[in-house]
């Protein structure tokens, strides 16, 4: 057996040692490590993709990284935000990606969820990556109109949450994510915006009560309230498909990234990613200009 | 635990991939609905109905929450009950009573026996034909989750166990619920019961436990002969006796409306009619409930009074709140289209209908063919219920007024009432068609759907045939069909609103009428008059048939 990956090994040296070890036959085999992360970059001349992965058991721990990308046309497609699995193959050759997927609603918008078929409805006027972010006014948790615009020349974080919501992976773990956020990058120019999706109930002074629990900056982190119709035009515009139910709000999920220049960077589907793999696009973004 | 397990379940992405790479998977923030514990705390709401019931606490708050939690229930809003327990709980975590309420309520079963019976059998159909339950929804949303049930009743039961912390009444309580939610019970109703009744038998004078009992022994009342099954007769002496002696208890005159529904005395719940709605002014149910009495006992313009009142509060609701639910408000504008039909009121039975319809499904309501409670597929079939009601055949016909929901259900319906239509108009040909188009929804149908055909389905072909008899001129073969076709109605079972869109006897009564048989017309008319008192068309197709007769109108009835 070779390329054994008993040994804790950890960021790219870890990579490229192991790697190395193959080409200069020390041993002479490949290996295959199954992996998940989030897209942060996608550069197609290069055949490479930056990834922020989550841990790959065995053989490296969760960082951001680029890849190269074995087959070109697993790249056609991608975008930074999206949600993707992969295998890393480590050769004599060297590390490449390869089988890379990512996850994506059909476009049929039928989905499985608990044993029924849901016809999702179409989102229309959401926005592909690039496009510049149409304006918009909400009220903030300190009852202050706050306009898009406003943002402009920072980095901008946006994601769309409701403060009655009962289940902690969704709604607050988004919200916990922004407090990492918040605190990870201190002084620099990034805001961050949580658009309620149930302004009916989630006032202004309800939003404050919220934005207490998560120790948000007001001057850095707004909760956004609005009409029904204002918020569902925003909220249509970055793919968000909710409806009420019976002490809830069934909704979809999306983060988005937004540049400094009001251009939509990168989306971000559900709330299962990591903090840390949001705060790494973000910080890509920050650094880029 | 439960809710955390449930968040993580994911959206299985169907067909996702056509390169074939399979399933995906995708965040959807949808737990089922009713699994989610209401998530805000209580406050004190005006109209809940006045009980107290008291317990073992060190806190009147407590008390006070717990008192309106009990009240809320006892009209069935299981969601604000659960809210008002979950409060008192938290205003005082040591007392075992706030669990023992949150244990009755949140598996949503805390509602008549018929009706869990009602539910259980279209349960079984679905095992029987081996298809997966879990399609199954509760007929009135708001259904609740039965593992905090089970986890409240647990937690009752260890707190009641710290001494000083329980009477030994409350102690029964909880043994009582903790009975009816142990998983190792064989008959958790029986063990119910049986809990319910250590309690009376140790404290005959007890209300709660009375009320409760009556509740859970209510059988209801077998079809046409609405003769009582098991319990129910136990059931309505406990409520005659209960009466007496708590006059006000919004309880009480509840359980005498359901308890009494249905059967040869439905009259003598006419006082609690009038009383619980005066008694618990702000709860939609509440309002809605006396409806389901005077309707029955054609008491039409109290019913359409009881339904109209219900949905100015329901809506209320719903304009406050966008998660409140949308089922009752369904039902309740659904059995006051009703109403309207057979008041003879069409112009307000179709707005009603129109109402209904514009609240649109959500996806996971248009995924579920068999739920046929939502909102919108109840205004849909009042609206077919309406034009059928009232003979409206080229509304049926025109395409535009009665639009098509494409779902095997409704599309059995639509045929019917489409071949309705065009016999109605001297069609048989088309008719034809229409049942044959009919047929095969109905074999999408029982394909398609965990439970048996609708028995009201069943009715309804046979009448499609006897109206296609009809307008191919076989008027003899006809109206013995429809005779038939009348007593299927008959025996369906008893579900408010009825199942079935109009009496057909009705219908014999005015074919017989028309082949000029105004003896069999007047026993049909008696007949649907007997179904459904005051009904302004049979009483005017009575009118007729006895003048026909040569009798004086009324003569004999």
């Amino acid at each position: 057996m070779c390329c054994t990956s008993t040994r804790r090994r950890t960021g790219t040296a870890a990579c490229a040692g192991l790697a190395l070890a193959c080409t200069v036959g020390l041993t002479s085999c490949t290996k295959r490590y199954p992996a998940e992360g989030l897209v942060l970059r996608v550069e197609r001349d290069r055949q490479t993709v930056t990834i922020s992965h989550r841990e790959i058991r065995g053989y490296m721990p969760a960082m951001a990284m680029p890849f190269r990308v074995k087959n070109a046309a697993e790249l056609s497609g991608l975008a930074p935000g999206a949600r993707v699995q992969f295998q890393i193959e480590v050769s004599k050759g060297g590390a490449v990606v390869r089988n890379l997927r990512a996850q994506a609603l059909p476009t049929d918008g039928v989905v499985a969820d608990n044993g029924q078929k849901l016809h999702l409805p179409p989102t229309p006027k959401k926005l592909a990556i690039g496009a510049a972010v149409p304006d918009f006014t909400l009220t903030d948790q300190s009852s202050r109109p706050v306009h898009f615009t406003d943002f402009r020349g920072q980095v901008v974080a946006l994601n769309f949450v409701y403060t009655r919501c009962p289940l902690p992976d969704v709604c607050p773990r988004l919200c916990a994510g922004f407090a990492r956020l918040q605190k990870r990058f201190t002084g620099r120019d990034l805001a961050l915006l949580s658009v309620t999706l149930d302004p009916q109930y989630d006032s202004p002074e309800v939003l404050a009560g919220y934005a207490r629990i998560w120790r948000a900056d007001p001057a850095r982190w707004h909760f956004l309230t609005g009409g029904l119709e204002d918020v569902q035009r925003v909220a249509g515009r970055f793919g968000i498909i909710s409806w009420p139910e019976e002490g809830l709000l069934t909704h979809t999920s999306e983060t988005a990234v937004i540049a400094r220049d009001g251009k939509l960077v990168a989306l971000i589907e559900g709330s299962s990613y990591t903090a840390d793999q949001l705060g790494d696009l973000i910080a890509l973004e920050l650094e880029s200009h | 635990m439960h809710r955390l397990a449930l968040a993580l379940l994911p959206l299985l992405v169907l067909a996702a991939d056509k390169s074939g790479a399979g399933e995906t998977t995708k965040d959807l923030c949808s737990p089922p609905p009713g699994l989610a514990a209401p998530s805000l705390p209580a406050r004190v709401m005006t109209g809940q109905g006045r009980v107290h019931f008291p317990i073992t606490t060190i806190n009147p708050k407590a008390q006070e929450f717990f008192d309106q939690g009990v009240a809320q229930m006892h009209s069935f809003w299981a969601m604000e009950a659960e809210r008002s327990f979950l409060q008192a709980a938290a205003l005082d975590p040591e007392a075992p009573m706030p669990q023992w309420g949150i244990a009755m309520v949140a598996a949503g079963d805390y509602r008549p026996r018929f009706q869990l019976a009602w539910l259980a059998a279209i349960n079984g159909q679905a095992s029987r034909k081996g298809k997966a339950s879990r399609k199954m929804q509760p007929a009135y949303p708001g259904g609740g989750g039965p593992t905090r049930a089970l986890a409240a009743a647990k937690k009752a039961l260890e707190l009641s166990a710290t001494p000083g912390k329980a009477t030994p009444i409350e102690r029964l309580y909880i043994a009582a619920v903790a009975a009816r939610r142990d998983p190792n019970v064989a008959d958790r109703d029986a063990a119910y019961i049986g809990g319910l009744r250590a309690i009376v038998a140790a404290y005959p004078h007890e209300v709660e436990a009375r009320s409760y009992l009556a509740l859970h022994l209510m059988g209801g009342f077998s079809t046409p002969d609405r003769q009582p099954r098991e319990g129910s007769m136990e059931a309505v002496t406990l409520l005659r006796e209960l009466i007496v002696e708590a006059p006000d208890h919004p309880g009480v005159h509840h359980y005498i409306i359901h308890g009494f529904e249905g059967s040869t005395f439905a009259r003598d719940a006419w006082p609690s009619c009038r009383r619980y709605p005066e008694l618990v002014t702000n709860i939609p149910h509440a309002l809605h409930m006396p409806g389901h009495i005077w309707a029955q006992t054609g008491k039409w313009d109290e019913a359409a009074h009881a339904f109209e009142s219900a949905a100015e509060n329901e809506l209320g609701y719903i304009r406050a709140d966008q998660l409140y639910g949308r089922g009752h408000h369904g039902h309740n504008v659904h059995f006051l289209i009703t109403t309207y039909a057979f008041q003879g009121r069409y112009d307000d039975a179709v707005k009603a209908a129109r109402g209904l319809l514009a609240f649109k499904e959500n996806p996971r309501e248009q995924a579920d063919v068999n739920n046929y409670y939502t909102a919108y597929r109840q205004g849909w079939f009042g609206l077919m219920r309406t034009l059928v009601s009232f003979e409206k055949w080229d509304e049926i016909l025109d395409g535009q007024t009665f639009p098509v929901y494409d779902r095997p259900h409704e599309q059995a319906w639509r045929h019917w009432a489409m071949g309705l239509a065009h016999a109605g108009k001297g069609d048989a040909a088309r008719a034809k068609s229409e049942l044959r188009s009919m047929n095969a929804a109905l074999k999408q149908l029982s394909a398609s759907s965990p439970q048996d055909v609708p028995g009201s389905l069943r009715v309804a072909r046979k009448e499609l045939e006897g109206q296609i008899a009809w307008a191919a001129h076989h008027r003899a073969k006809s109206l013995a069909m429809l005779q038939q076709a009348a007593h299927m109605e008959r025996a369906l079972r008893y579900t408010e609103p009825p199942t079935y869109p109009r009496p057909v006897s009705e219908v014999v009564g005015r074919k017989a009428m028309e082949e000029g048989h105004p003896q069999m017309a007047e026993a049909a008319f008696r007949d649907a008059l007997d179904q459904f008192p005051e009904s302004s068309r049979a009483l005017t197709g009575l009118a007729d048939a006895q003048r026909r007769e040569g009798k004086s109108e009324g003569s004999g009835f």
